[in-house]
């Protein structure tokens, strides 16, 4: 039962007329992790949690929850028993339904209570026998006792008679994964949870959200198109572009080993310079580099990331400082090079470029190459490019 | 000055419901004697019992329809949701004339069961012609209903009934119970229709005892008005709790449900509703105007008058009660006070009385004050009264017009009867010159289908195609009753349109 992953889909596909929004995504999610789905706008993230929640019909491909195909040629199982919790970007709450009854609302007409009982035991958390047996001797006791849990889960506790246009944003957004959480869904789907708050609460809020899901137990996938967002959530990122998956991985290997160029550039700040790879070093406007793993000979793409690029006042430099974006504790230099491309450097807040200053440019460490043949697209863009995720993928990771 | 203005016409607006007041109080005391007396508790009853059957019958079929032409995959519902919303148009009297004349000997349907008369009659033909207040609004909300609600209500296990039941309809009860009101509020001062279908309410009974028992017919006028003015009170305080309870879609519409084999009788369902409501009064009119002209019985050159009177004097009484209100309408959107809002619901009040009621009070007053008495049956008192009972349409979209800000006022209050009217006319005419049209096209538009108050205040040989539908129906002149009334029936379809219905195009 432990190994059974809370979702899976193989060859996920949902097009929209010529417009393929989820383009044949294989994705594991295991029980108990937080993952975050990860993407710009438009690359068929939220299409991918409406895929798993029942309010899209794929074209093509299946989806798994706890064991059970809940889509697939010939099977399709109806969002109310899929049991899969969603919280909406606008969170949805019944306006007309106090808070507690909001988080009630998924509590009664539950199929049956023994199905849900046997789904939640994968959460392998404390009390679920002894729930389930409360449930069987009182439904209404029960379900007041589990609504009176999850207020105080969500931190919500005394809150159970106002209404929803009487709470703040946050305090909404809580309801919204209380509610969701109340049944003890197999996963709860998370849509864009923090992008109607501003940006004071949004750190805070992102924080309590974790700490909720982390006490409930809870499997969970948050779309987010923040990759800060994704990183410090998530337990695993899965990086979205145009409807194909680019990447699924841990937040420090994402960042340290990006499986292609956009991954690179989408999850932190990368440049992207073109190279000559002999096998062992990589030829480079900015001189020799070093990659973290031996690549075959040919043109490649070189990421770099802008910590590791150092400059040097050089009169004789190949690059032009254009620019310097201050942000008090650090500061971007945009340096221009000889080929008119533009690479990055954070360096220090102190005074220390002027645009116009020539420069010479270093590389500490090692970068990261991917090779580059037909069809791939070097530079990273939102526009469906289907053949960039193969090849970034066989150059990039390990 | 416009202060001055404004109280002038909020206290014409309040006489006549202030007169019956006054009246009453004279013998109040005897009050319920008089009632009693009359056998008036038998017709309030009888009224009682036809809106509030009607009103809840209009409410489940005004809401079905609406959500089959909204929220399902029913075939053709672009063009049937422009249909199912035109009987409106249709007055109740011309309803009953063509019941009437339906199964009258000759009839299309003469099955020899004889006059169709009494609550059943009076209960079909009210709730076929006053649905359509219940569906629009419902319409209207089911369109604007967040999809993201029904979806959550999904996830968290419901079937898509349960979702209708906990989710949908307590979000549109607002606008449900808007339209029922409307719909309550039509049937109770209805008179054409019970009238001609020989069902003795509270309007028949006042306008039967008003020459032989004032008293009588003064204190039924003032009970009808308080049950209106206690029921629209009633439903305006709960309204206003409703403002936060209910969501508004900012993006994506819902999906619309799948029928599958139900889409065969949900279809036939609301063919036979339309057919019933829309095709076969028309039909059946035609079928008496055609044998009429085919004998040479009727002439084509008698309606000409009554029409042609219809028409200026609905002019003429739109232009005066957009013009009359303006002052009122500027005052309650530029300077919110107290007084204001007092001259708001002293205008608006005028929608809930009976036109009936308003009639009698002026026609009491007027007959029993010295000076005044020379106005009775002339065309300047005709216009106050259609002006007091229709003002309040004006008064609407000129407040959205003059605010020009039309979403914080009206939506706000969008469930207040005449604010829908006012309402569906401003997202055809942006403007404000525009806006100040549509009140004028909402007054121009009730007043060609008032009966009542035309019949007691006309001046002597004036007729409209009301009455003359009404008077003619009376003395079973079918023939020429159905032209006059296949005429208002054009002439009002023509100007909804204008108005009203081609906002529907937005909801579809």
């Amino acid at each position: 039962m432990a190994d059974t992953p809370a979702v899976l889909t193989h060859g996920l596909t949902r097009t929209f007329g010529d417009v393929v929004a989820v383009d044949r995504v294989d994705l594991e999610v295991h029980t108990g992790e937080v993952m975050a789905l990860l993407g710009p706008s438009g690359c068929g993230k939220t299409t991918m949690l409406r895929l798993l929640a029942g309010l899209e019909r794929p074209d093509g491909g299946t989806i798994t929850v706890a064991g059970d195909v809940v889509a697939g040629p010939g099977e399709w199982v109806p969002p109310e028993r899929r049991h899969i919790g969603l919280v909406f970007q606008d969170y949805a709450l019944f306006p007309h339904l106090s808070v507690e009854r909001n988080i009630a609302y998924g509590l009664t007409g539950r199929s049956s209570r023994s199905d849900q009982a046997s789904r939640s035991d994968q959460a392998s958390r404390s009390d679920q026998a002894s729930r389930s047996d409360q449930a069987s001797r009182s439904d209404r006791a029960a379900r007041a006792a589990r609504v009176s849990e999850v207020l105080d889960l969500v931190g919500l506790a005394g809150y159970g008679d106002r209404h929803p246009h009487e709470l703040s944003g946050g305090q909404q957004q809580r309801v919204a994964l209380g509610r969701a959480l109340a049944p003890e869904p197999a996963i709860v789907l998370l849509d864009e949870p923090f992008s109607n708050l501003d940006a004071a609460m949004r750190v805070t809020v992102r924080t309590e959200v974790r700490e909720i899901l982390t006490a409930a137990g809870a499997t969970a996938i948050i779309v987010t198109h923040d990759q800060e967002e994704a990183l410090s959530v998530a337990d695993r990122v899965a990086v979205m572009r145009a409807g194909r998956l680019h990447q699924v991985a841990e937040p420090v290997d994402l960042y340290a080993r990006p499986a292609d160029p956009f991954v690179a550039t989408f999850v932190g700040e990368a440049d992207v310079l073109a190279g000559t790879s002999d096998g062992e070093s990589i030829t480079t406007v900015i001189g020799n580099l070093r990659p973290t793993a031996p690549l075959p000979a040919g043109s490649v793409d070189v990421v770099v990331r802008p910590e590791t690029v150092k400059l040097r006042l050089d009169g004789s430099g190949r690059g032009t400082v254009r620019h310097a974006t201050y942000f008090g504790h650090d500061q971007l230099v945009d340096v221009e090079l000889p080929d008119l491309t533009t690479i990055r450097s954070r360096i220090g807040p102190g005074r220390a470029f002027e645009p116009g200053d020539r420069v010479s440019v270093s590389v500490v460490g090692e970068v990261l190459g991917f090779g580059t043949g037909p069809g791939t697209s070097p530079v990273p863009s939102t526009a469906p490019d289907p053949g960039d995720s193969e090849s970034g993928r066989e150059g990039g990771s390990d | 000055m416009l202060w001055v203005a404004s109280t002038l016409v909020a206290v014409v607006f309040a006489a006549p419901l202030g007169y019956l007041v006054w009246k009453n109080l004279g013998n109040a005391g005897d009050y319920l004697d008089i009632l009693s007396d009359e056998g008036a508790f038998a017709p309030a009853r009888r009224s009682l019992l036809l809106a509030s059957t009607v009103a809840s019958t209009s409410a489940v079929l005004g809401t079905t329809l609406a959500w089959l032409l909204i929220r399902s995959d029913l075939p053709g519902r672009r063009t049937f949701s422009v249909l199912a919303a035109l009987p409106l148009v249709v007055p109740s009297f011309v309803g009953a004339l063509a019941l009437l004349a339906a199964f009258a000997p000759g009839g299309l349907f003469d099955i020899g069961i004889g006059r169709p008369k009494g609550f059943t009659g009076a209960f079909v033909v009210l709730t076929l012609f006053t649905y359509p207040y219940v569906y629009l609004l419902a319409a209207a909300r089911f369109a604007s209903l967040p999809a993201t609600l029904e979806e959550a209500a999904r996830t968290l296990g419901r079937s898509p009934a349960s979702v209708f039941r906990t989710v949908v309809l307590p979000q549109s009860r607002g606008a449900i119970a808007a339209g029922t009101l409307l719909v309550f509020l039509y049937t109770l001062s209805d008179f054409g229709a019970v009238s001609l279908l020989r069902y003795d309410t509270l309007t028949t009974r006042i306008f039967s005892s008003r020459l032989l028992d004032q008293p009588a017919s003064l204190a039924m006028s003032l009970l009808l008005a308080v049950i209106a003015l206690v029921v629209v009170t009633a439903e305006r305080r709960v309204q206003r709790r409703r403002i936060h309870v209910e969501a508004v879609s900012a993006g994506r519409a819902s999906a619309r449900a799948s029928l599958g084999l139900w889409k065969i009788p949900a279809l036939l369902f609301v063919v036979s509703v339309v057919a019933v409501a829309l095709v076969a009064p028309v039909v059946v009119l035609g079928q008496w105007v055609l044998r009429g002209l085919l004998d040479h019985e009727l002439a084509l050159v008698d309606v000409f008058q009554p029409a042609w009177n219809t028409v200026w004097i609905s002019v003429v009484a739109g232009a005066v009660a957009t013009s009359v209100v303006l002052p009122i309408a500027y005052l309650t959107t530029r300077y919110r006070s107290r007084f204001a809002g007092t001259y708001d619901v002293m205008v608006v009040s005028g929608f809930a009385l009976p036109g009936l009621v308003i009639a009698l009070a002026i026609v009491f007053w007027v007959v029993n004050a010295p000076i005044l008495n020379s106005l009775y049956l002339s065309f300047p008192l005709l216009v106050i009264a259609y002006v007091v009972n229709f003002g309040s349409q004006a008064l609407r979209a000129g407040q959205v017009a003059v605010s020009g800000s039309p979403t914080g006022s009206t939506t706000r209050r969008r469930c207040w009867a005449p604010d829908v009217l006012a309402e569906s006319c401003r997202s055809t005419c942006p403007s404000c010159d525009r806006g100040l049209a549509a009140g004028t096209g909402l007054v121009v538009l009730s007043t060609m289908k008032e009966l009542p108050a035309t019949l007691l205040l006309a001046p002597i040989g004036f007729q409209t195609l009301a009455t003359r539908i009404f008077d003619r129906t009376e003395d079973l002149f079918y023939a020429e009753a159905g032209l006059a009334a296949l005429v208002l029936v054009a002439l009002s379809g023509l100007l909804t349109w204008l108005l009203t219905i081609r906002r529907m195009d937005t909801l579809s």
